[in-house]
């Protein structure tokens, strides 16, 4: 026992002094390190669930064919159980979940290939790509929008507290956070196509590489109202995160202190209450990037923009596990860039959070 | 206390304004009998249809003029461009553009006619066998966008023969059409169709024996050698798999169809462009299609389309019996909504006669000619048509489909909804109804079954909650439990832990078809499968006649034996059709040689611009 003790304090003994001596370094390294183990255990995770599920990809693609409908003009599709699991055999479907998981991160980690999906057979990567980069434009643009408004409003109207204006604002907001979601989306894709002022889909017609600069412009204009439906989901929670926390400050006796001795209320504001909102905000924009991801979905499928969502979403319907598994990778890569990103921009703005003594 | 008070204050108003908004909505309307109300639903029903149009198809084409560009949508982006892979309708409808069927079937004339190849059928009587020799046409090309015929690769026989041997011929690939190339032989064994190359234009099927209807069992659609052969002798099945994933250059692909693809967007757009060099020309020798685009726009919401055709950016739209009325209602149209009838195929009922892992007691009352015959008698097609389809549908009387060449108008089911008669029936086979109302089996059990369906079939549920309304009408209780549809597959597949069931609509053309579904030995012989010895009279003879009907070549004898078939299907009701929705297309009127109908479907080939759009 006592070898044991030995034994951890002489291989942790230089992760102490690193610590001690780059403490951020060290947190953003654990961070790293905690991220690898999680998106270890989500992946295992989602193989296992997925094996969970009745049937598998092979079942569900004999099954539309035998039951949805026969070919017209063909005979008809017949499928003995040994074919079935002959396909199932060269997919290798028919090993248990966690050897599949294990084969699947061999393959990419060891001969560096996401594979290809087991419906299109495409390589992962193709499929990806470009859906990736869509999303990551809009849920980037939406928080960016969602961050600078409802921090101005936030302010705006703390500073209106108890007033006419403020009430009507609270019960916007309140009205905003509790509208489903999915109708506001309809509503403005109806609004869409009875004004005419913007198109129905939230993606050009055309590919970025046919007219660049075109793309970029109706790019704009299609993507107004599936932002406006973001933003209107999201502004609600956030502008009153954000007046409920400035309040609290401003009740706060260093604000009292701060107005006794005169400071103009213009400074009060923006370099002290607003200063210690911050804190708050960051570790929340981390939630609203990793919600807007998921909850995108909806979005992408109203407005026919062409994101990770819908791809995801195919996938898991066609149980393409190696697609499936790419997509959560990914989304929970980034999610998890996201908050620790916001871990580093907590630590840089609010000084009181000094990382490895916390 | 203060609040009580006003409480105690207040509830009176509320009272008074709740009897207020009650009497005012009962005020005011007249109550009307149910044969009005009827009579107005059929007011409606035929004010909607009478804005639609009937322009039934496979006639009356005139020449047109290159031009234009057609968009359409689908629902989802193509899997692959490689028709090998094709599982979804979108992928097919992509894939699909590159290859051409040797036959052709007109479902207005009901008969196979050439397409990109005529045929000569030889029998031998005395040997008891029978060739198809097909000959090409001469003008088949291989090419890519922008190629001439010279650049390309000549089609011949070879493709067609590689595609038979080494693509649909080899059981790892898993094609439909591997089964197509066995013949049941009269000693029950399975022999292969043989095909042999004469020269580069023409190759013959060797069938074992004679066959009723060679040219289905022949008829195929195929792939360029020159592209198949180099990739299955470098990688085998997986390098033919793997040909023509959606991260090719689509410019790339060899068509000998309608269309090139020149482009694919993911989750936006697939653009094809029209093969100028296709086989198929008017009478003035130009080819179809005639518009220069074809653009089919991923769009994975129904209510979106809708809205794309709303705003012009869709040429087409199949519309829903929702949408039917805002559609044909909508002022300044620039569109016109044509009535295409009846829906080939149509939803049904069926009950498990299968005695593995089924209650005895229930599986006794399913196993009676009279119980699914009153059941029939029950099931109310009318009121289904009216209240789930707004009256866009009519009732299922045939089992044949109206393309089927055995189709006939006057072999139609006799158990149609007659409550009275269904009463009469189960009173026959002693189920009655007691003092209470509730109808019993001879032993004293009430009569009661539960109905599975898929969970997102709403329109299944809808019709399936009001066949147990009739049935609770005469005291049998039918419980509606809409499952997960894998979950469905695997009671009707695998454990047979069913009782009845609602499916979607099967269509076959052809009265061969549903080789594992008719004949009691099939695996999807969903009533009681995999049969070793026919369990009832009837279904030896179905399984008699299913059989003499694929291997007798006489037409005469082959009607009477299709009319006894459908006529015993009809009077044993082992499946309860339910109706026929109409189907609707709105097309814009800038296109000429617009004809829809659900034989046909819209021909797009046709179509071309009206010179005022040009």
């Amino acid at each position: 026992m006592r070898h044991l003790v030995e034994l951890i304090q002489r291989v942790g003994r230089p992760l102490y002094y690193f610590k001690a001596k780059h403490p951020l370094a060290h947190f953003i390294a654990a961070r790293g390190v905690s991220m690898v183990v999680i998106l270890f255990v989500l992946g295992f995770a989602v193989f296992g669930l997925m094996s969970l599920t009745p049937g598998d990809m092979v079942d569900n693609y004999v099954r539309s064919q035998m039951l949805m409908q026969s070919e017209f003009r063909q005979s008809d599709n017949v499928y003995s159980e040994e074919a079935i699991e002959e396909v199932k055999t060269r997919l290798g479907l028919n090993l248990p979940f966690y050897e599949q998981y294990f084969q699947w991160l061999h393959q990419v980690f060891v001969e560096r290939d996401l594979g290809r999906s087991l419906i299109s057979r495409a390589p992962i990567l193709f499929l990806i790509r470009d859906r990736m980069v869509n999303s990551l434009i809009l849920n980037l643009i939406s928080l960016f929008f969602l961050t600078i408004i409802s921090f101005g409003l936030g302010i705006y109207f703390s500073s209106k507290v108890g007033t006419p204006l403020d009430i009507g604002a609270t019960f916007t907001a309140l009205f905003l956070h509790a509208f489903p979601g999915i109708l506001l989306l309809i509503l403005l894709q109806l609004f869409a196509a009875v004004s005419g002022l913007f198109p129905i889909t939230g993606y050009p017609d055309f590919p970025f590489r046919e007219a660049p600069t075109r793309f970029v412009f109706s790019y704009a204009h299609h993507i107004i109202l599936p932002l406006i439906g973001a933003f209107l989901s999201g502004i609600g929670g956030t502008m009153r995160m954000i007046r409920a926390t400035m309040l609290d400050q401003l009740g706060r006796p260093y604000i009292t202190s701060l107005r006794s001795r005169g400071v103009p209320e213009r400074r009060v504001y923006l370099a002290h209450a607003f200063r210690n909102t911050l804190n708050p905000f960051i570790t929340s924009s981390a939630n609203l990037f990793a919600s807007l991801f998921s909850g995108s979905l909806i979005l992408e499928i109203i407005f026919s923009y062409p994101g990770i969502g819908r791809l995801m979403y195919e996938a898991v319907r066609q149980e393409d596990i190696n697609l499936v598994l790419a997509n959560i990778m990914f989304i929970s890569f980034l999610i998890l860039v996201g908050m620790v990103v916001a871990d580093i921009l907590l630590a840089m703005v609010d000084p009181r959070i000094r990382y490895g003594r916390q | 206390m203060r609040d009580s008070k006003a409480m105690r204050g207040g509830s009176p108003i509320i009272v008074f304004a709740v009897v207020a908004l009650v009497l005012a909505g009962c005020g005011g309307s007249e109550e009307i009998s149910e044969e009005d109300a009827e009579q107005a639903r059929e007011d409606s029903r035929s004010a909607l249809l009478e804005q639609t149009t009937d322009k039934p198809g496979g006639q009356g084409f005139e020449p047109g003029e290159v031009g234009g560009t057609w968009v359409d949508s689908i629902n989802n982006d193509p899997k692959s461009f490689n028709t090998l892979n094709a599982r979804d309708a979108d992928t097919g409808d992509v894939a699909g553009v590159f290859y051409d069927a040797l036959a052709d079937y007109d479902p207005n004339e009901r008969e196979w006619e050439p397409n990109v190849a005529s045929w000569d059928i030889e029998v031998d009587e005395a040997e008891d066998s029978l060739r198809v020799v097909f000959t090409l046409r001469d003008d088949l090309y291989w090419t890519t966008p922008g190629q001439s015929p010279e650049e390309g690769v000549k089609v011949t026989s070879d493709d067609v023969i590689y595609w038979y041997e080494e693509i649909q011929g080899d059981r790892r690939l898993q094609q439909p059409g591997y089964s197509q190339q066995f013949v049941t032989m009269p000693d029950g064994s399975d022999e292969r169709i043989r095909v042999e190359k004469i020269d580069d234009r023409r190759f013959a099927m060797i069938y074992p024996r004679i066959v009723a209807n060679p040219v289905l069992s022949s008829n195929m659609t195929f792939g360029p050698r020159h592209k198949y052969k180099p990739a299955k002798d470098e990688d085998g099945v997986e390098g033919v798999l793997n040909l023509y994933s959606v991260d090719t250059d689509v410019t790339t692909i060899p068509s000998m169809g309608p269309y090139h693809v020149t482009e694919y967007s993911p989750g936006v757009r697939v653009v094809l462009e029209r093969n100028p060099h296709y086989w198929d020309t008017d009478e003035e020798g130009t080819s179809y299609p005639y518009f220069e685009r074809f653009v089919y726009r991923v769009v994975p919401d129904r209510n979106t389309e809708f809205l794309l055709f709303q705003d012009g950016t869709k040429d087409s739209y199949t519309a829903r019996p929702e949408d039917l009325e805002e559609l044909v209602t909508a002022e300044d149209k620039d569109y016109t909504v044509y009535n295409g009838g009846e829906a080939l195929g149509a939803g049904f009922f069926t009950f498990n006669q299968n005695p593995e892992n089924m209650d005895p007691v229930v599986q006794s009352w399913f196993s009676q000619t009279e119980f699914r015959q009153a059941m029939s008698s029950l099931l109310n097609r009318e009121r289904i048509a009216r209240q789930v389809y707004r009256g866009l549908a009519e009732p299922a009387r045939h089992f044949f489909a109206r393309a089927n060449p055995f189709f006939d108008e006057d072999i139609r089911l006799e158990y149609t909804f007659d409550p009275d008669r269904a009463t009469e029936l189960l009173a026959d086979i002693g189920i009655e109804q007691d003092e209470e109302g509730v109808m019993r089996d001879p032993d004293g059990n009430a009569v009661e079954f539960t109905i599975n369906m898929g969970a997102e079939n709403n329109v299944g549920i809808d019709t399936a909650n009001i066949f147990a309304d009739e049935l609770d009408k005469v005291g049998i209780n039918a419980k509606i439990r809409p499952i997960d549809f894998q979950q469905l597959v695997e009671k009707v597949r695998q454990t047979y832990e069913w009782e009845a069931v609602l499916l979607g609509a099967w269509t076959w053309y052809w009265p061969s078809q549903g080789s594992n579904v008719w004949p009691s030995g099939g695996d999807f012989h969903i009533w009681h499968p995999l049969q070793e010895e026919p369990a009832t009279e009837w279904e030896a003879r179905i399984d008699e006649l299913y059989n003499e009907g694929r291997f007798t070549a006489d037409e005469a004898r082959r009607r009477e034996i299709y009319d006894e078939y459908q006529r015993l299907v009809l009077e044993q009701v082992p499946m309860l059709w339910t109706v026929h929705p109409l189907s609707f297309a709105g097309v814009r009127d800038k296109w000429n040689n617009v004809f829809y109908d659900t034989l046909n479907g819209l021909d797009t080939r046709y179509l071309y611009l009206k010179d005022e759009f040009r």
